[in-house]
């Protein structure tokens, strides 16, 4: 780095001599600019939302800029200081733009918070006795002492007093090289690194019955991604084409976590006997792997006669999780033309996109995990011991990320009348997913989550806009856009209602339970995705959205603006009959009453109503 | 994706392409001129005198500008075809208008119709993220390249604050009339009004500005989002600890991440559309302690008593302890994992750890 950094310094100079040789002929400036302040933060102990990026300190801050020329040599600088961890400065060089070069660096603190974890009641274990006050229970099926009940019935934040925060930082630098006797090709290096450093909260459940009794811990952040692009642009008469190269990688440094999965610390009754994979072992949890994505993007833009231009794009791409090697590739296709008809009135514009992703399946194998068989909570099994190997759940997955995308569409402008222009389009989209078989287990009995519909949604969408500049202080945007969309993405192992009074998948019956319930009982049912088959989503069948604004300026120095929005959205293609209907309503005011002075007001009101039937599953354990 | 007809043809719109500019380059030397040329008007009569000439009477113009990048422009930098370079760049030609002193005899984008003044501009900026601009979102909404650039010069940013309370992000400028996002909320009112909410990117504090996630000059993937390639991609761009591919998905979170998320602000945390658990149980029926009543203690310590229930029971206050759980303290993975959940049913592809 010593070395580097001597031969920057040299090259450096060596441009700026060459602009100071030439500046004795040439203009020179010096311009510079500074502003120094101080700000005041007031603290109070309310229990309020964390200010995630707000700086927590008062203190002296202060912004410098300088420009400068000298002959050909043009350079400038910029920084700012707000406190340690909030600071950014920038500069860049040019030399008779023949090099002309740019660095940017930036940094904050995103601080987060101790999300409040789940309160309990605390538990009485049903084998606490005033012989055995803990609750220790001689399992022999497992053949060892179990402790049934009172373990983790509270949440524990195990760094409830730590301070979370991610430090960020990103620098960028862009170099661009125009070559005076062959101009047309301009060569060009970017660079960005992001580096992000702290500690969050993570969560997560202790042992299988730990599903509300989660443990809070502290997880490390130490993250950096290096993003390096080479390429060019060629401008020659009409045609613009360029070509980039670009290797991100993201590096995840921080070390690995590993958590004891206690075989003691779990519930004794057979509904709650342990099932997880990592009985009695150390095991990895949170790990966010390192990630490589190369990037190949080829652009042409075409300005043609009679008014048109016609742009296209292909990228193509591979992303690559480092730790499993599993990858994706991605290709994506893009044509746009615009042409101006009817002596400029009419702009109307033809696009078409297309990509493909493509997955690789994986092979989830669950035999290669700390546990060999799964016991089963059937009364009609046995009281959950033994019984079913791990592979019998061992299944080829493949990628819901698979699927091909193709996107028309037409869109137009039409200039009604000075200050008057109505705009219009419509876009066909379908989505070809590619996880009809989302799971494909290799015991062809088992069928959780197994049969799933090809997947295609289709959507037609429209939209209409009338913007209109009636006086010269007024000007109005009205616009509608509808969409509907041919089965929406939806889940389709999601609710189990219908299921209820007729389940028939493997299930006990519990002797306390009370009569008056359904049979068998859900207590010891299994209860898997094959039995919740009725569809939920979140996203629209049918969209509206209605848009209003106006503005209304006066004065030179007031300006009033007022907006709403209503969009009313609804899905009766899935079963649980969602809805979402959205007001936004909003009103500022802007005054300047004397010069370098403003006076800024606005109010905003937002209501969003969703409607969506629950399915509350009749089941435990 | 195996059959898929359209992997025979990778670059059949590369291929398009060339061939209609070559031929363009080679055989429409005319129709170049024109092309440049498009819906700029013509000052009939007028030929080009130098900027020299400009100085006389616009000094106070003509003074900042050598140190702007248009002032610095060299003349190699220059499309053969452009027949000026200067003021008259832009301008026209100008010696009708020094000899009448008539402004309408002097090409003004600030006064010419949106198209017309792009037009000017996109003689030279046909590279970078400008390439898209024809038949873009904004082309099309009639906002013109002058709208938001002061093409003259840069302003002066002296204090850190806008006019809207909002810090500088210190970055290129690019001759924006208005520092972002000021200039931006101009018109989008609505997403400024989201930026103040209590859960926002950091945009407000300056340490982030609208055109880090959108290209206002266009873009294949709307709303203008500055990617091209699919909408996930831009959020991966920072957010790359989601990257993945990982072995156990979360259909929604390859499929848009705006299914879940609302990245211009909400109410509920981490950007989220709702609050938990109610985002989560549009798509998931409630399981596991939904049905358990909060008074566990009571049931739990009294097992087998005849009559009385031990669990399930659809109570009315069932629900409390379901409502008031997020459903990401256990299924902390919920972007995806390659490590399996603790239990098995299910193929251990509940993102719990």
């Amino acid at each position: 780095m010593k070395g580097h950094r001597w031969l920057w310094i040299l090259v450096i100079s060596l441009f700026v001599l060459a602009g100071v040789a030439r500046a004795e002929e040439a203009q020179r400036y010096f311009k510079s600019n500074v502003s120094v302040g101080y700000h005041f933060i007031g603290h109070d102990d309310e229990m309020t939302k964390v200010g995630e990026y707000e700086s927590l300190s008062s203190g002296a801050h202060a912004d410098v800029n300088f420009d400068a020329r000298l002959g050909e040599f043009f350079f400038g600088a910029h920084g700012f200081y707000y406190d340690e961890s909030e600071k950014e400065w920038s500069g860049y060089l040019d030399f008779a733009r023949i090099v002309r070069s740019e660095y940017y660096y930036d940094s904050f603190i995103h601080r987060t918070q101790h999300d409040e974890l789940f309160k309990d009641e605390d538990k009485t274990s049903s084998g606490m006795t005033a012989t055995n006050p803990f609750g220790w229970i001689w399992d022999a099926g497992t053949g060892q002492y179990e402790l049934e009940g009172a373990q983790n019935a509270m949440h524990t934040d195990l760094d409830s007093g730590k301070d979370y925060q991610i430090y960020r930082t990103e620098h960028n630098w862009v170099t661009k090289v125009q070559i005076p006797f062959f101009p047309y090709i301009i060569p060009e290096l970017r660079i960005r690194k992001e580096t992000r450093h702290g500690w969050k909260q993570h969560t997560f459940m202790a042992g299988k019955c730990a599903s509300c009794h989660v443990i809070g811990t502290s997880l490390r952040v130490d993250e950096e991604t290096t993003d390096v692009t080479v390429g060019g642009t060629l401008k020659y008469g009409i045609v613009t084409a360029s070509y980039f190269h670009t290797e991100s990688h993201f590096d995840n440094e921080a070390r690995k976590n590993f958590y004891q999965f206690d075989g003691v610390a779990k519930g004794n009754s057979p509904t709650f006997r342990s099932r997880i994979l990592y009985d009695n072992s150390y095991a990895r949890y949170a790990e966010t792997p390192d990630v490589d994505k190369d990037t190949d993007t080829f652009k042409v833009r075409v300005d043609l006669p009679y008014h048109s231009t016609l742009y296209g794009s292909y990228v193509s791409s591979r992303v690559e999780n480092q730790y499993t090697d599993n990858d994706y590739d991605m290709d994506t296709y893009f044509a746009r033309l615009t042409t101006l008809l009817m002596h400029n009135r009419l702009t109307l514009t033809a696009r078409l996109r297309y990509y493909d992703i493509d997955n690789e399946d994986v092979d989830v194998r669950m035999d290669d995990y700390n546990i060999v068989n799964i016991p089963q909570d059937t009364a009609v099994q046995g009281p959950g011991y033994g019984g079913i190997p791990v592979d019998y759940w061992s299944y080829e997955r493949k990628s819901a990320l698979s699927r091909e995308v193709t996107e028309a569409g037409i869109d137009f402008a039409y200039r009604l009348a000075r200050g008057y222009t109505l705009r219009g389009g419509y876009t066909y989209k379908r989505v070809e997913r590619d996880n009809k078989y989302f799971k494909d287990y290799y015991d062809s009995t088992l069928e959780d989550e197994r049969y799933l519909d090809d997947d295609t949604t289709t959507y037609h969408i429209f939209k209409l806009a009338l913007s209109a500049r009636p006086f010269r202080t007024l000007t109005g945007r009205v616009s509608y856009k509808y969409y509907h969309a041919d089965s929406p993405f939806q889940y389709w192992n999601a609710m189990c209602y219908d299921g209820l009074y007729n389940i028939n998948g493997p299930g006990g019956a519990d002797p306390s339970i009370d009569p008056s319930l359904p049979t068998p009982t859900p207590y010891y049912l299994i209860f898997r995705s094959t039995y919740r088959n009725k569809e939920a989503s979140n996203v629209p069948e049918d969209h509206h959205n209605v848009k209003l604004s106006a503005t209304w300026s006066p004065l030179s120095w007031l300006s009033v603006n007022g907006n709403f929005q209503y969009t009313y959205e609804d899905n009766d293609d899935a079963d649980n009959g969602w809805e979402n209907n959205s007001y936004q309503a909003g009103i500022s005011l802007w005054m300047m009453p004397i010069q370098n002075f403003y006076v800024t007001l606005g109010y905003d009101y937002q209501r969003n109503e969703y409607e969506a039937w629950y399915c509350i599953d009749l089941f435990a354990g | 994706m195996k059959g898929c007809r359209w992997r025979k043809l990778p670059f059949l719109w590369m291929v398009l392409f060339l061939v209609v500019s070559l031929g363009a380059c080679t055989s429409m030397k005319e129709a170049k001129k024109q092309a440049e040329n498009a819906k700029v008007p013509v000052i009939e009569g007028a030929k080009y005198v130098g900027s020299e000439a400009c100085a006389d009477c616009h000094e106070d113009v003509v003074k900042d500008f050598g140190r702007t990048i248009h002032g610095r422009i060299a003349g190699f930098e220059v499309k053969p075809s452009m027949e000026a370079e200067g003021c008259e760049a832009c301008h026209g030609p100008a010696s009708k208008h020094i000899e009448e002193e008539d402004p309408a005899y002097i090409l003004n984008p600030a006064k010419l119709e949106p198209a017309q003044a792009s037009a000017i501009c996109s003689r030279c900026h046909t590279d970078g993220e400008t390439m898209d601009w024809r038949g873009s979102e904004h082309a099309l909404n009639d906002v013109s390249c002058v709208k938001c650039h002061a093409v003259h010069g840069d302003k002066d940013k002296v204090a850190y604050r806008d006019k809207l309370g909002y810090r500088h992000k210190n970055v290129k400028d690019a001759f924006l009339r208005e520092p972002e996002p000021e200039l931006c909320f101009t018109c989008h009112k609505d997403v400024m009004a989201k930026t103040n909410y209590p859960n926002h990117h950091p945009v407000k504090e300056g340490k982030m500005v609208c055109s880090e996630c959108h290209n206002p000059h266009g873009s294949m993937v709307q709303p203008l989002l500055r990617t091209d390639e699919r909408k996930n991609e831009l959020c991966l761009h920072c957010h790359a600890r989601y990257q993945g591919p990982f072995t156990f998905e979360h259909t929604p979170v390859v499929e848009d991440c705006t299914i879940c998320h609302n990245p211009h602000g909400t109410v509920a945390d981490n950007l989220l559309k709702q609050n938990e658990p109610f985002l989560c149980l549009q798509c998931h029926g409630i399981h596991f302690h939904a049905g358990l009543r909060p008074d566990t203690e009571e049931v739990l310590s009294k097992p087998h008593e005849a009559g009385k229930p031990t669990t399930v029971v659809p109570h009315d206050s069932s629900m409390q302890m379901v409502m008031m759980t997020r459903c990401t303290q256990c299924h902390s993975a919920i972007h995806g994992s390659d490590l399996p959940s603790l239990s098995v049913p299910g193929g251990g592809s509940r993102l719990t750890k």
